[in-house]
């Protein structure tokens, strides 16, 4: 039987595939070569890829992951609860702030603190910034596999502008830490409302380039259109999230059906293709850039003026931390965050990382440290489609595969 | 129309071959182009991404001595032979492929008034047969080492070598039919009569242009080398001085095409005619390098533009786009040369 | 593996939650063709960068970037304000501080080495003893000169051996419309 990802299945069929696919191939042959596209090689990234191969067709692949695992659930449990803040944010390195958001309202559920809308809108302004820069980094790893190195270092510059951002609200480039239970650590400089619009119509301008030279290019086209066809139902039944199930037709976006922080305030709507080929997957992330634009737009203008930092919080300020905070806007950190007690029970929140949707579950104990912390990224959901997409394809469709599902090997294996 | 020398027929003839082989068109000129081109390609890639470019090497000139530095620690890198490789084939096959992709210059004439080296009367036919032979090397290295990522990028320039050479040599005996000559020096004397080649024939100028991008493996059609597929094609486990040799012979067959095409199609040593023997070699030979140049600038712009494209989609274009346009510009060339007397 | 009809009532009902007020926009992917026109605008965008070029990228060493303020760099101790609490080596994420005694109380030193730069032990200190300062790339010839003693973590980054060796003048990074990122010097 034609063993391609990309068939219309029912119930007989699915389990047929899953059969086929997982028992067809056993060894080397006279037509058969077994390629380890290994961690060591340009088009791989951090994990090995090992595909059998006829001629130039694939027939079957399998992705071996685990190359950077680090531990980061099982750190957790000794440590403190703030502690994890920064440890959180160390695997999926591009969109940090979602990750942050995400294990601070899980805390901020278990312990029962409100964060004022000043903070939630700051938070806000900082994960849309972060997706603009984890969508071109996806968008460069695409246009690197293909061979495309202007597309790469555009991506590369243009994200160098939301970094500069970045770097005056919190004061580092990537690794913000920013986000703490009750509210945010820093408030908005000055000068930083008009630097953003000048960003944002700094990437405005250049969305028009990218398209005539990436998107309009008819060679990306021929490499991209028909390649790794996602449908639908295959995407339901596999769990996959993210732009990628948005550019097969399903409508789900974490912001809209559970919204979290500003986001019920804000008006924007989510781009959703139906033809769910690497093509639909690229042009997909550029629509979302053009979202997040108009999403920080909007706070911008609509941000509230207040606190940042709960009240269950600031009381515990001494008068040297109330004269800071009333100066500087800057929070000072009361001597409680380093030893919190949640009371005993757990709590799960989830957020919508550039990658997808995220899942945080935090039990505790009582103590200091939280007995079990469970992260799910969307990555590690993404894996299972290396090894129903691609069989079928060539080989030289397995980097455009590879780059337009934007996956990430170190947020897959924390 | 060779001018007689008379008693100084023998030593002005070895002077000549001398300068000819070693310092302009040869050797020297190669040696200064590449380093130049290289310098250009990474220059022109830095400014269309909002980068410097090589700058540190030696600043006040702009970067152009970073080659240098890079062939001086290719020379001092270990050069590692695998255990699995045929030795002979391994260490043989790119410095064949770099004989024979430059041997042509010396069949090339650079002036009406001088033979060249070596003078035979039918010199495009003998150009194109050596430069037909050079991917075969190409592939032999691939096969010779010990490596799967090797072994397909060969069977990739096998496939692609035999779909492009063909319509390149289709348009070249176009031009040839329409000028009525196959030695380079009458093709320019008749364009100087009536037009350039790539007015009276556009159609065999696009496609040539288009295979000497795909042979020399510009961008969109570095197959056989593509870095994100298969690591470096047939060139993935050099290592030191021969992985400078390596990267050098597409450079060098992208000079030696472009000396080809200038002449059939760019008019050569055009339009500086001179009756005085040294002046026509120098000034002969400034002008097609100048204009060869040019053609090699445009080829390696293209690295900033395009992506490459899938071994099927470039073979189907091939066969399909590309052989048929060098056919209907071989019918073309039969109406016209009816037509040129 | 489920399949959609195989699954309980309760979970199908959690699934398509809130989908309803989910908002879409529809995106058609453009249909092939024009292909020749494409090649020239692709071609032409690309040749407007080489007739103007508009760098984004700073020739480091010989020009050194100004950080905005608030940039979290290195930082040195001040030990007639500190306590001796003991609160930056509790909140520390990477275990960078280590207490030495002096006079009877404890005051932090820093590894290098481990710090992520986070700034949370700043930002407990409840007497704002640290203080801080933008210079980030100092470099030490050996691994044990990270581990700083109580001396060298009193010092200012550029007392510290190695100097910082960084030639040219200072440059201040601006954000601009039409070039993303310009650089100007600042005095």
């Amino acid at each position: 039987m034609e063993v391609s990802g990309s068939q219309d299945i029912t119930q007989e069929l699915a389990r047929e595939i899953f059969r086929v696919v997982e028992t067809g191939v056993k060894e080397e042959g006279e037509r058969l070569i077994e390629l380890q596209i290994g961690p060591t090689h340009p088009g791989s990234g951090h994990m090995r890829i090992l595909a059998w191969v006829d001629g130039d067709v694939i027939v079957r692949c399998d992705p071996d992951i685990g190359f950077v695992h680090r531990t980061i659930e099982k750190l957790s449990e000794n440590r403190a609860y703030i502690k994890t803040i920064p440890l959180v944010e160390r695997p999926s390195l591009l969109d940090t702030t979602p990750m942050t958001i995400g294990y601070v309202n899980a805390l901020e559920k278990l312990m029962g603190i409100d964060v004022p809308p000043r903070a939630k809108y700051l938070r806000t302004i900082l994960a849309e910034i972060t997706r603009i820069a984890s969508h071109l980094y996806g968008i460069g790893i695409l246009a690197i596999f293909l061979g495309h190195s202007t597309g790469f270092m555009w991506a590369f510059g243009d994200r160098e502008v939301m970094i500069e951002l970045a770097t005056m609200l919190t004061g580092a480039r990537i690794t913000y830490a920013y986000v703490i239970p009750g509210g945010v650590r820093r408030d908005m400089p000055q000068n930083f409302p008009d630097a953003v619009e000048k960003g944002l119509k700094y990437i405005e301008k250049r969305l028009r380039d990218w398209e005539k030279i990436f998107l309009n290019n008819p060679v990306v086209e021929r490499r991209l259109r028909d390649v790794g066809i996602l449908k639908p139902n295959i995407a339901r039944i596999l769990g996959v999230t993210g732009p990628n199930v948005r550019a097969s037709g399903i409508d789900y976006d974490v912001r809209m059906v559970e919204p979290y922080e500003a986001y019920d305030e804000i008006d924007f709507m989510i781009p959703v293709a139906e033809e769910g080929d690497g093509y639909a997957r690229g042009l997909i992330r550029f629509k979302e850039i053009e979202q997040s634009i108009n999403i920080i737009r909007q706070a911008i203008r609509k941000i509230p003026s207040g606190e940042i930092i709960s009240p269950q919080i600031s009381r515990l300020f001494n008068p040297l931390m109330k004269k800071i905070y009333a100066e500087q806007r800057r929070v000072k950190l009361p001597s409680l965050m380093a030893t919190l007690k949640p009371p005993k029970g757990e709590a799960m929140a989830r957020v919508e990382a550039g990658r997808g949707e995220a899942l945080f579950h935090i039990v505790s104990d009582g103590s200091t440290n939280p007995y079990r912390f469970r992260f799910i990224t969307p990555s590690f959901r993404n894996v299972i489609l290396f090894k129903y997409l691609i069989p079928g394809h060539r080989i030289a469709d397995l980097p455009a595969i590879y780059g337009s599902l934007d996956y990430f090997p170190p947020e897959a294996d924390r | 129309m060779v001018v007689s020398l008379g008693p100084l027929e023998i030593p002005g003839r070895l002077v000549y071959d001398f300068l000819h082989i070693f310092i302009l068109p040869g050797f020297g000129a190669v040696l200064v182009l590449v380093i130049l081109i290289i310098w250009a390609e990474r220059k022109i890639a830095g400014l269309v991404q909002l980068r410097y470019g090589p700058l540190h090497v030696s600043r006040r000139f702009g970067g152009v001595l970073q080659l240098v530095a890079d062939l001086i620690r290719y020379t001092f890198q270990e050069f590692i032979i695998p255990q699995g490789a045929d030795k002979i084939a391994y260490l043989t096959g790119p410095v064949l492929a770099l004989i024979f992709a430059i041997i042509p210059v010396a069949f090339i004439p650079v002036s009406p008034l001088i033979e060249p080296p070596i003078y035979v009367s039918s010199n495009i036919l003998v150009v194109l047969a050596i430069l037909s032979t050079a991917p075969i090397f190409i592939i032999i290295t691939g096969y010779a080492s010990d490596n799967k990522f090797a072994f397909i990028g060969s069977l990739r320039e096998a496939f692609l070598m035999i779909s492009y050479e063909i319509p390149f040599i289709i348009s070249i005996l176009s031009m040839a039919l329409l000028f009525r000559s196959l030695d380079m020096s009458d093709v320019v004397n008749s364009q100087a009569k009536y037009l350039s080649g790539i007015i009276l024939n556009p159609l065999a100028a696009l496609v040539a242009y288009i295979a000497i991008i795909r042979i020399t493996g510009r961008f969109p059609f570095e197959i056989s080398e593509a870095e994100s597929e298969l690591v470096m094609g047939p060139y993935t486990e050099y290592s030191g001085l021969m992985y400078g040799v390596a990267m050098g012979i597409a450079y060098i067959k992208l000079y030696v095409y472009s000396m080809l095409y200038s002449m059939v199609f760019l008019g050569g040593w055009l339009p500086i005619l001179s009756n005085n023997l040294v002046e026509s070699y120098f000034i002969g030979s400034f002008i097609i390098l100048i204009k060869a140049s040019i053609l090699m600038l445009i080829a390696v712009f293209l690295r900033s533009v395009y992506p490459r494209y899938r071994v099927d989609q470039a073979i189907r274009l091939g066969w399909s786009q590309v052989l048929i346009l060098s056919i209907i510009s071989l019918i073309w060339s039969l109406v016209l040369s009816y037509f040129l007397r | 593996m489920y399949l959609p009809e195989q699954l309980d009532p309760r979970v199908k009902e959690l699934i398509n939650k809130g989908t309803d007020k989910v908002k879409v926009l529809s995106v058609k992917t453009p249909p092939p063709g024009r292909v020749i026109q494409r090649n020239i605008d692709a071609l032409a965008t690309g040749f407007k960068y080489v007739a103007k070029p508009m760098r984004i990228t700073i020739d480091y060493p010989y020009k050194d970037i100004e950080y905005p303020d608030g940039y979290r760099g290195m930082f040195r101790v001040d030990v007639d304000k500190c306590i001796g609490c003991s609160l930056c080596d509790i909140v520390c994420p990477a275990d960078a501080i280590r207490l030495v005694l002096k006079d009877k109380k404890k005051v932090p030193t820093i590894n290098w080495g481990r710090c992520i730069f986070c700034y949370f032990c700043v930002d407990i200190c409840p007497v704002e003893a640290f203080e801080t300062y933008k210079i980030h790339d100092v470099a030490f010839y050996r691994f044990e000169d990270m581990l700083t003693t109580l001396e060298e973590f009193t010092k200012r980054p550029e007392e510290y051996t190695p100097p910082r060796r960084v030639v040219g003048k200072k440059y201040r990074v601006v954000i601009d419309e039409n070039r993303g990122l310009r650089y100007e010097s600042s005095g």
